[in-house]
């Protein structure tokens, strides 16, 4: 029998924060806590509290799978710098996990989910968001496959797409932070919005995707590790819309 | 002891690895100024995703150049305030990672008491107590240093010497970071051209302000382009001078900077004096001690009052990692390490 890989996982991506890891029976052991505020920054101490409670050594570690968003700013940057650090150190992998594939993940664990087809959507702002429309499919590297390729949307970009006009079957995966008007839109083309609101991403569905996509190969070395940014620096953005009014006065 | 320091604070992303506090086996900084160039400034977003691309290669690099493995460190150490919130905790985030994978202490370093470190880098200890005055992009302060304590005689109350720097560059039209250029441009220059105001903040204080000068900067800026309004774009006034007239001014303005400093350097070292704790040595740090101006006028205010001087070399003023591995080894060396829930922090504990 194969020596078991020890995954350490790391969730950060969202409102709350969690790392997991199997013990030496394969069992899942995780553990959840606030974000970091300005008094206190939690990641280390949890991942050295979980290797405690998972009687594993660090040097026992094969890889360090991280949720790579999109997602808060602020977590992803803690998360993917502390695991390019670990790695680093311990000359191991990393795997980059989807932070959307995390969320079909944890709904269809949790049973919020019952079909094969999960949307999920991410990042909202301004009238967009991140949607990530995925289904079941064991072949898939991640247990996920990409109904469409995921990106950002507005609804009027939805209205006039084909590829949105039938939603049937869908279960769309959005917390209360997301879009409305969206939310709504796919809502009447089928998508049936898990009830609620949405279980947050957590760490253990991390861990799950990314022992699979290690298992398939698709690990990185710590500095190929980088954030799913959905979009440009916002400050790009104005000095573009800036610039291009002043070359319009120009003219 | 070998410590790795991390230093991200703003948008240098840097490494170095120093023996015993002083040694620096290595030191590497990837710069981003190109990146910010076209924005004239540091955009924060950007700095951090740079920050997150380099950190490793950045740390690897290091290593290399020191000849040693991540395996053979003693203690890892990471500015950890102040600076961009975005930027500093990608440092701080892998340094934690890093120590904690290794196994070794942490140390979080605050980046204004680093500065003075780096004058004691490759050098020896300096005679106690030392007039310590850091001047940067993001600080000007004068300090009583005695070797293990630190306390802040002065600060700036509005700009730092350095931020009054890059904007008046950018008024002439020098692209960021500004305060090199302005130097450069100074060069020639008639530093008696125009006549600034250097705020001394009344007898006995030695705090600073930058922001008066900033202002009337503009305004001598905007009357040798002949523009009537003080509202117009002093930019667009300022790229367009006869180069003489843009040194005349960056002298001008270097000369009142430099004055202003020394002026309150020279009133700390009397001050001191009088209570009968006289200051037996200078020891500068910040980006603004790579300005030859500053560093000619400070090093002979040293030589007039009798104190040993400790200037780092330009490449250690500018923000670097060896300057935090050296403050992290004056605490490692007393058994002192930090807990790694320690947060990164946007201001300094002498702001």
């Amino acid at each position: 029998m194969s020596p078991l890989r020890r995954v350490l996982a790391i969730e950060l991506s969202g409102r709350v924060g969690s790392v997991a890891l199997r013990d030496e029976h394969g069992a899942v052991v995780e553990r959840s806590f606030s974000p970091g505020d300005r008094t206190r920054e939690p990641l280390l101490p949890e991942i050295d509290a979980l290797l405690r409670a998972a009687s594993t050594q660090r040097d026992g570690l094969s890889a360090v799978a991280v949720s790579v968003g999109p997602g808060g700013f602020t977590g992803l940057r803690i998360s993917i710098a502390a695991a390019k650090g670990i790695a680093a150190a311990l000359g191991i992998a990393t795997v980059p996990v989807p932070t959307a594939i995390a969320c079909a993940e944890s709904a269809r664990s949790s049973a919020a989910v019952a079909g094969d087809r999960v949307l999920v959507v991410l990042a909202s702002k301004r009238g967009t968001a991140w949607l990530h429309r995925v289904r079941l499919d064991s072949g898939a590297p991640s247990g996920w496959r990409d109904v469409a390729p995921p990106g950002i949307w507005s609804r009027q970009q939805l209205e006039s797409d084909r590829g949105w006009q039938d939603l049937a079957g869908d279960a769309v995966f959005a917390d209360a932070h997301q879009d409305r008007d969206i939310i709504d839109w796919l809502e009447s083309k089928g998508g049936a919005v898990v009830a609620g609101g949405s279980p947050p991403p957590t760490a253990t569905a991390t861990l799950v995707v990314g022992e699979r996509l290690l298992a398939a190969g698709s690990s990185l070395p710590p500095e190929e590790l980088l954030p799913l940014y959905p979009r440009e620096p916002e400050a790009v953005t104005l000095w573009r819309g800036r610039t291009a009014t002043t070359a319009e006065r120009g003219s | 002891m070998l410590i790795l320091g991390i230093e991200s604070s703003c948008d240098e992303t840097a490494a170095a690895m120093v023996e015993d506090g002083v040694r620096v086996r290595s030191s590497v900084v990837a710069s981003q100024h190109e990146l910010h160039r076209t924005y004239r400034g540091v955009v924060p977003e950007i700095a951090s995703r740079a920050h997150l691309e380099r950190i490793l290669p950045v740390i690897h690099e290091a290593a290399r150049e020191a000849g040693c493995e991540l395996r053979d460190l003693d203690a890892v150490a990471a500015g950890i305030r102040p600076g961009l919130i975005g930027s500093l905790l990608v440092g701080t985030s892998a340094a934690k990672g890093l120590a904690w994978a290794l196994d070794r202490p942490f140390l979080g370093v605050d980046h204004v008491e680093a500065h003075l470190f780096a004058g004691l880098l490759e050098s020896t200890p300096p005679p106690w107590p030392a007039l310590g005055l850091v001047v940067s992009g993001g600080h000007t302060s004068l300090f009583h240093w005695s070797g293990g304590r630190l306390r802040r005689l002065g600060r700036t109350i509005d700009d730092a010497a350095g931020e009054a720097f890059d904007k008046a560059a950018a008024m002439l039209g020098i692209p960021h970071p500004g305060g090199p250029g302005l130097e450069r441009m100074a060069h020639g220059g008639d530093a008696a051209a125009v006549r600034l105001p250097r705020a001394m903040l009344g007898r006995e204080s030695l705090d600073f302000s930058f922001s008066g000068l900033k202002t009337a900067f503009r305004l001598a800026v905007l009357a040798a382009g002949d523009a009537g309004d003080p509202a117009a774009d002093v930019v667009a006034v300022g790229s367009t001078l006869a180069n003489s007239t843009k040194s005349d001014l960056a002298a001008s303005f270097e000369r009142t900077v430099v004055e202003t400093i020394v002026a309150k350097c020279v009133r700390a070292l009397e001050l001191a004096e009088q209570a009968g704790n006289p200051f037996r040595s200078l020891v500068l740090g910040g980006g603004v001690v790579a300005n030859t101006s500053l560093r000619q006028a400070m090093l002979a205010l040293a030589d007039e009052a009798d104190l040993e001087a400790r200037l780092p070399p330009p490449r250690w003023c500018l923000d670097n990692a060896a300057m935090i591995a050296a403050a992290a080894h004056a605490r490692a060396v007393d058994g002192d390490q930090d807990d790694l829930a320690i947060p990164a922090e946007p201001l300094s504990a002498w702001s």
